[in-house]
């Protein structure tokens, strides 16, 4: 974003939907992975799709949130 | 078109989006097909009388043209990339115009549907985007460079990359597109649904329905009216979208900081 401006709302939320969706798809996709090949059920994509959508967080707060940006 | 018939009402489907040919050849058009070009020809055929001999003091037709590129500069380009932003205006402004006029067609009389209801043209706009924005990147860092400013954001622990760095390639280099094309047809073929739907259910209602049934007519097309207004909303809002992410995409590809 241009450093001098006002970032607009929907610019913002618009970026940050692709990072939220990412999180959970491509940690969760790993998580099913090895839930197929360990046969665990679904433990290891629910965990992926946590630990993704958190870093997903992390990502959005990196980009967005940070007071010094 | 849904239609009442023998067997009751026949709500649309998926079929509205997929016309038949008119014409034998592999290459010959749909209707939908026919929507798009004739609004290319309108679009084009506009800027290029507005523009063709521009005076100091503009004519009503380069006023108006100046009024549309001025849109797009104000409220798209500088507000998210500042007037350094202002090369990239033939892109933006074109994709602007171009996705509202295929949008509005919507609900055009005797057109009635969106140029941008079918995949092809919402996926060819998001391709000429992220070729964009991956260019104008490239070009400003280089590839190296380019690619660590957007996998590894600066400021996190290094183990952390692990966790993070997938995440940053799904989302820019393969997210950033498809939600770009499913955002605009997804947008423009339910809106053309709930029109065919609403107008459907209105036609049927008053000439097929029994009794006190043919009231509901009334409902029904207040609804389709409503969705009417509403997609002469969604239409602008939609282009404006798009072209507001596309600046966002070549800002964030430009920029120094991340």
């Amino acid at each position: 974003m241009h450093p001098s401006l006002q970032p607009s709302g929907e610019a913002v939320a618009w970026s940050a939907l692709g990072s939220l969706l990412a999180g959970p798809i491509v940690w969760g996709g790993v998580g099913f992975l090895l839930d197929r090949h360990f046969g665990t059920g679904r433990l290891l994509t629910a965990i992926g799709v946590v630990v993704g959508s958190l870093a997903a967080f992390y990502i959005v707060y990196l980009r967005f949130g940070r007071d010094d940006q | 078109m849904a239609e009442g018939g023998e067997d009751g009402y026949d709500a649309p489907t998926i079929q509205e989006f997929f016309p038949p040919q008119l014409g034998d050849f592999w290459w010959s058009p749909t209707r939908i097909n026919l929507i798009g070009f004739f609004m290319a020809g309108v679009l084009a055929l506009f800027f290029v009388m507005a523009f063709k001999k521009p005076t100091m003091v503009p004519g009503k037709l380069q006023n108006l043209g100046e009024l549309a590129v001025d849109l797009v500069y104000k409220n798209v380009i500088d507000e998210v990339m500042g007037t350094k932003g202002r090369r990239f205006a033939p892109i933006i402004v074109t994709l602007f115009w171009m996705i509202l006029a295929f949008n509005i067609t919507g609900i055009i009389p005797m057109m009635h549907i969106a140029a941008t209801a079918v995949i092809g043209v919402p996926l060819v706009l998001a391709i000429v985007s992220y070729v964009t924005f991956n260019y104008a990147g490239i070009k400003e860092h280089g590839v190296g460079t380019y690619l660590k400013l957007n996998l590894f954001p600066p400021g996190v622990p290094k183990p952390i990359y692990l966790l993070v760095t997938p995440i940053e390639l799904i989302s820019t280099f393969i997210l950033r597109p498809v939600t770009l094309t499913i955002r605009l047809l997804a947008n423009m073929m339910a809106g053309h649904l709930l029109l065919v739907l609403f107008f459907g259910a209105t036609s049927y209602l008053l000439i097929e329905a029994e009794g006190l049934l043919k009231l509901a007519a009334i409902p029904s097309f207040a609804m389709g009216f409503a969705f009417v207004c509403f997609e002469l909303i969604v239409a602008p809002l939609q282009a404006y979208i798009f072209a507001l992410l596309t600046a966002v995409y070549i800002d964030g590809a430009t920029s120094h900081e991340h």
